[in-house]
């Protein structure tokens, strides 16, 4: 089932899940395949337009290619879509924001690069 | 150290071959999302923000460099080449690949271990105080008790579906290093007056939204009647507990809503039924687990090494590591060292495959091979002999793991908050890493001395932020990360919810907050003051009075 989340009348959404294989977060892109990237997602507004992508996106639940997809809104400027909670930039960058980085550098210390 | 027998190795083995059967029945599709989760719940795979996560279980934290090692393999061959130690002693690998996971079950089950009852409705792994079975004021070593436990809700039909997870902490120390009264159920071991070991049985504790302090209702239950007496607890739990609403169904809600003494009375009633039906560990295998954990025979070790004292002379940041991070062994001529995973500016409980390795390999050559791992996301070598406690430090020196801040105020606790977690509401590990920067100044920390910052994403509460002398909860305004900050809580025997101080503060704003705090404490402490007792003296206002004047 596709977990949609509260939005505002008008705002544009952007589909959303996670790779059943991976866990990684993907984005429904236009032709109904999946990005890591964001800026690859295809933009929604509207009832009609919301409903055709999120039986796309239940349609690759059904073939296995994600899991729990929801919308998401956006702010769509010039640069494309962009998340607007603190959540989806985190999720949007495919990693921590200071986690990662802290395991590469301590990884390097031990082995002394 | 336990060792599975025939029945462990195979009951385990079991659950990896089922797993790994469901796994492979999702990917071809013959099972649902929704019907492979609670199948993926019940061995510790969690699905995060960025990848799937896998808990695993470390039963009362402790670990065989054998096992050690095996993580490290894991964390290097399975996920980014780091783990991360958590405040339930386990260890949670971030990026496993669904498909991996049953070879990573296998993997874990050669060294035996596994993750079963790290997440769910069930009965969770079993903490205990780390430094159990060495610690000078013990008065029986709590594993015993805890791997007691382990055996008997691993398969207890009554328990697979209880209405919320369910939390057993066990102490053998009069001290509390466990936390034992903020657990569904807290047992403390003590000594009657005809010198009887048994328990202090406590119930309904918890953190979380509705963070409670358990109430005690047994001041002593014989050590033969310990699980005809849980049961009878988790009866009461079973039949009464909510299944309505999943804030309200943790048995600390019980307890308050039925009474304590109304509580006390069902269980005792209950218990009154069971207590000579068979419920309880026959003594033959109560004898054969303890033996598991005899003392090891100690070779004998010089008590006041002149080497010690020579190095500690010589080598100034070995003598503030270990004024941090040694701890009083009940055999002489041994210490009990705990190595800080919390670098500054470290993620506080994470550990490179490297850094795994390195400890397993320390634990061998200065110990006696084994690890444990704390609730405050930090390691502990139990058995060190003093003498080599200066080989020790440099090992640990070499493998980035000999800050000296055990206890002070950038070993902080922090959950994995929103860089990881979905639950969460705002990052942990940064303000941890800035707080860390802010007092990285070893010498400032050890003036300020013994001070506990617990920093939680969210209001479940994995962070311990309610128990925290200062407290730090990661709360969400229209989007953005806000920090709500709490003063005066304590985990032990002194039990002590904190207090919220006022408005939160922002991302930005919080480093500065503790900063403040911290100052207001060295302002107005008198002498040899910790935090927590001047605290205790002068209570929120003082803090609270300067924090604000400041924004």
């Amino acid at each position: 089932m596709a977990n949609t989340r509260k939005k505002v009348d008008g705002t544009p959404q952007v589909v959303t899940a996670n790779r059943l294989l991976e866990g990684d977060v993907v984005y429904l892109t236009a032709s109904g395949g999946w990005t890591t990237e964001i800026g690859g997602a295809v933009v929604i507004q509207g009832d009609a337009a919301e409903a055709h992508r999120l039986a796309e996106a239940e349609q690759a639940v059904a073939e296995r290619r994600v899991v729990g997809p929801y919308l998401m809104q956006v702010a769509n400027d010039a640069e494309g879509p962009q998340p607007l909670s603190q959540r989806e930039r985190i999720r949007a960058r495919r990693g921590p924001t200071a986690g990662s980085t802290v395991g590469s550098t301590l990884r390097q210390a031990a082995v002394g690069s | 150290m336990y060792r599975y027998d025939e029945f462990d190795a195979d009951f385990v083995a079991q659950r990896v071959a089922q797993f790994s059967g469901q796994v492979a029945r999702r990917l071809s599709g013959e099972l649902s999302e929704d019907e492979f989760k609670p199948l993926r719940l019940m061995n510790g795979l969690y699905l995060q923000l960025h990848a799937y996560m896998l808990r695993v279980a470390i039963p009362y934290g402790t670990l065989s460099a054998t096992q050690m090692r095996r993580l490290a393999v894991i964390a290097r061959e399975h996920d980014r080449g780091y783990g991360h130690f958590t405040t339930r002693q386990n260890i949670q690998f971030n990026w496993p690949k669904l498909a991996e996971v049953p070879a990573i079950l296998d993997k874990l089950a050669e060294v035996e271990m596994h993750a079963i009852q790290t997440s769910g409705n069930c009965i969770r792994n079993v903490t205990a105080d780390q430094f159990a079975g060495v610690a000078e004021d013990e008065i029986e070593d709590p594993r015993i008790t805890a791997e007691i436990i382990r055996q008997w809700s691993s398969l207890h039909p009554e328990f697979t579906f209880l209405p919320r997870k369910f939390k057993i902490a066990v102490t053998g120390a009069p001290n509390d290093r466990a936390a034992v009264r903020f657990h569904d159920i807290g047992l403390q071991m003590l000594r009657d007056e005809n010198g009887e070991v048994g328990f202090e049985v406590w119930v309904g504790g918890g953190q979380g939204r509705t963070p409670v302090i358990a109430e005690r209702i047994r001041g002593f239950l014989p050590k033969r009647y310990l699980l005809s007496y849980l049961d009878a607890i988790l009866r009461v739990y079973n039949m009464l507990g909510r299944r309505d609403n999943l804030y309200k169904a943790r048995i600390k809600i019980l307890v308050q809503q039925t009474g304590v003494e109304e509580f006390t009375r069902l269980v005792e009633e209950e218990w009154q039924q069971i207590k000579d039906r068979g419920f309880d560990l026959p003594e033959a295998e109560r004898r054969r687990i303890e033996a598991y954990f005899a003392p090891p025979a100690y070779p004998a070790a010089e008590t006041h090494p002149a080497a010690l004292r020579a190095a500690e002379d010589s080598d100034p940041g070995f003598a503030q590591w270990l004024q941090a991070s040694l701890a009083e062994h009940r055999e002489p001529g041994y210490g009990i060292v705990t190595i800080s995973l919390k670098p500054i500016g470290g993620a506080p409980g994470d550990a490179t495959a490297e850094q795994m390795e390195a400890v397993a390999d320390l634990a061998e050559r200065y110990g006696l091979g084994e690890i444990r791992v704390s609730h405050e996301q930090n390691l502990v070598l139990p058995d060190v002999r003093l003498s080599d406690l200066h080989a020790l430090y440099q090992g640990l020196l070499d493998a980035g793991l000999a800050t000296a801040n055990v206890g002070l105020v950038s070993d902080i606790i922090a959950c994995p908050g929103l860089d990881y977690c979905n639950l969460a509401n705002a990052r942990s590990i940064p303000v941890a890493q800035r707080l860390g920067e802010r007092f990285a100044d070893l010498d400032r920390q050890h003036e300020i001395g013994p001070l506990k910052v617990k920093i939680s994403g969210c209001i479940n509460a994995c962070g311990h932020h309610h128990v925290g002398d200062i407290g730090i909860l990661g709360v969400d305004r229209k989007g953005e990360e806000f920090y709500q900050i709490t003063l005066g809580g304590r985990p032990d025997e002194q039990a002590a919810i904190g207090k919220i101080i006022g408005p939160s503060f922002s991302y930005d704003e919080v480093t500065d907050a503790v900063d403040n705090i911290v100052e207001t404490y060295l302002g107005l402490r008198q002498d040899g003051e910790t935090f927590a007792e001047a605290y205790r003296r002068v209570g929120l206002d003082p803090f609270k009075e300067k924090l604000y004047a400041a924004h």
